[in-house]
């Protein structure tokens, strides 16, 4: 025979729900990490496959934002060079926040770009 | 049932409130007379917390103003629930260097459960070692001096720490089933036991029961016969048996979330009506941090003379709409206020709780004037964020009656 309660007895009784919310900032905050400095070595690297993206390229970036790394796969659209950062389709990510940055060549790269063409006009390209 | 015994942790911080005071004010609290109350609400207020000193001077932890013997250069602290709801938090980090947050329990503002098991390898200690470790760095990072207890699951850990580690000069102890019969069977009256309130002691006294160890040998069949499962729980927990898992834990299935308040003086039902609209703001804004939607609302209403009542009412619809909760809680109050009592403690609450995201559309609803409704919410939300909880309210806050200003200046009842 067992009770099986679980922790349900070990449930807090009297607990203050600023309590919970402040807990919940302190776990957020631990969440967070420091933004990785990146070598010469990394930064060419990235640099390189900047200069080699064309506009449809499916691409996967690891970026850091607010105390956390994201991993995205989009298509790559411009880089504008005067507000330092690259121009994706849902995304625009700074240089500074660039930690990794590589071609999707698994993706299917013309299927890609089909579907991306005919998007093509919707796009607002700058004057070159 | 072949239970894995794990190690399991049970941390309490020594006279929590009272050693933040102390220790803010460069004071030692095993050498400093301080009791934490607020002085301004009268004799007989509650003292939250006395420091050790106090404690061995034989003052009990939990008493009125009025109880408290003269003692010299006692320093009354005022409260600050908010100071020590973000000391606890950095308590609680000091543990997550320790262990991974799946791991560990937070029981209340003071007390956590750790699980500890599988860090003992790596960490290359013993149970003891890994808790003095943890005991030095807390100290060592915020001047508070914990209590452990030790054991091979949550009740026996937590036994070991009420019961022995609170009195010990190591402030830890460690317990397994064989100390039982020996540390808490003695143990009389049965409410110094944890989960035995004083009713069901009287209830257990009235079967003959009058140590801990008379329920320990009793029969459990008997016992749930007469209380149902907690009858069982009890007497597992005298015989150290817990199977509870920390990583385990128990998500409420009727999730509901209340505001209530218990009123200073005696409110006629009009003043009432402003509490019940104060109430309701404080309820909507926990609703959209919890990103819920309440199903039913309840109102539950005291009178001066005792009774009362207490009565839910099903939406239509999911819903944090201020108005139509407002609608619904003012039509329970008008069905069921039949009396020319006074009002004194009232409580609101949202029920059958729905996340927000799943909401169902409906005809009935007016969508537009619903987002406008809520953007205005959201307005005043971000305003009380960012320039604070005093800096936007209704004007009725302004009315004699209003608790409202008091209110937001305290947390759990008490100055935040």
């Amino acid at each position: 025979m067992n009770s099986h309660r679980g922790m349900k007895k070990w449930m807090p009784f009297a607990s203050l729900p600023e309590h919970q919310i402040y807990i919940d900032k302190m776990l957020e905050k631990r969440r967070r990490t420091a933004k990785p400095e990146l070598s010469q070595n990394q930064k060419d690297e990235i640099n390189q496959v900047l200069s080699r993206l064309n506009p449809g390229d499916s691409v996967i970036v690891f970026y850091y934002d607010n105390g956390h790394i994201y991993q995205i796969e989009d298509l790559f659209c411009q880089i504008d060079s005067n507000q330092r950062r690259m121009n994706l389709k849902n995304h625009q990510i700074n240089f500074d926040d660039l930690l990794e940055l590589e071609i999707n060549f698994s993706s299917g790269d013309e299927v890609h770009r089909d579907v991306f063409d005919s998007e093509l006009h919707s796009i607002h390209w700058p004057q070159q | 049932m072949i239970q894995k015994e794990r190690t399991i942790l049970a941390i309490d911080l020594k006279s929590f409130y009272a050693s933040v005071e102390c220790l803010d004010r460069g004071l030692d609290p095993f050498n400093t007379p301080l009791v934490v109350c607020d002085k301004s609400r009268g004799k007989g207020t509650i003292i939250l917390a006395v420091t050790p000193y106090v404690k061995t001077l034989g003052i009990p932890s939990r008493l009125r103003r009025y109880e408290l013997p003269d003692v010299k250069n006692m320093i009354y602290a005022t409260p600050r629930m908010e100071r020590y709801i973000k000391k606890s938090c950095e308590v609680l980090g000091i543990y997550l260097e320790f262990v991974d947050k799946i791991d560990m329990h937070i029981y209340s503002i003071d007390e956590a459960f750790l699980d500890i098991t599988d860090y003992l390898r790596s960490a290359q200690k013993t149970a003891e070692e890994f808790a003095q470790t943890i005991a030095q760095r807390v100290y060592f990072k915020t001047g508070l001096t914990v209590t452990i207890g030790i054991g091979g699951n949550l009740i026996l850990a937590k036994l070991a720490m009420d019961i022995e580690a609170k009195h010990n000069k190591t402030l830890m102890a460690k317990w397994t089933q064989d100390d039982l019969p020996i540390k808490l069977w003695p143990i009389s009256p049965l409410t110094k036991m944890w989960g035995i309130g004083k009713r069901m002691q009287e209830k257990l006294n009235a079967l003959g029961m009058y140590t801990i160890g008379d329920i320990a040998i009793s029969n459990p069949e008997y016992l749930k016969e007469k209380f149902g499962i907690i009858g069982l729980q009890i007497w597992e927990h005298t015989n150290g048996i817990d199977d509870s898992r920390i990583q385990q834990p128990y998500v409420s299935q009727s999730h509901s979330i209340s505001v209530g308040q218990t009123l200073f003086t005696s409110y006629d039902p009009i003043d009432a009506q402003l509490i019940i609209r104060e109430n309701l703001d404080e309820l909507i804004v926990r609703l959209h941090q919890n990103k819920s939607l309440a199903g039913s609302v309840g109102l539950g209403i005291r009178y001066a003379s005792g009774n009362g009542f207490s009565k839910f009412m099903r939406l239509a619809q999911p819903t944090d709409n201020l108005k139509i909760m407002r609608m619904a809680i003012i039509q329970l109050f008008e069905r069921h206020y039949h009396s020319q009592n006074g009002i004194k403690a009232v409580s609101i609450w949202a029920g059958n709780l729905e996340t927000k995201k799943y909401q169902q559309e409906s005809l009935f609803t007016d969508y537009q004037s619903e987002v406008l409704q809520e953007k205005m919410d959201q307005a005043i939300e971000n305003i009380k964020r960012m320039y604070g909880r005093n800096s936007l309210y209704r004007a009725s806050a302004l009315l004699k009656k209003s608790n409202f200003i008091s209110r937001n200046n305290q947390i759990g009842g008490h100055r935040r």
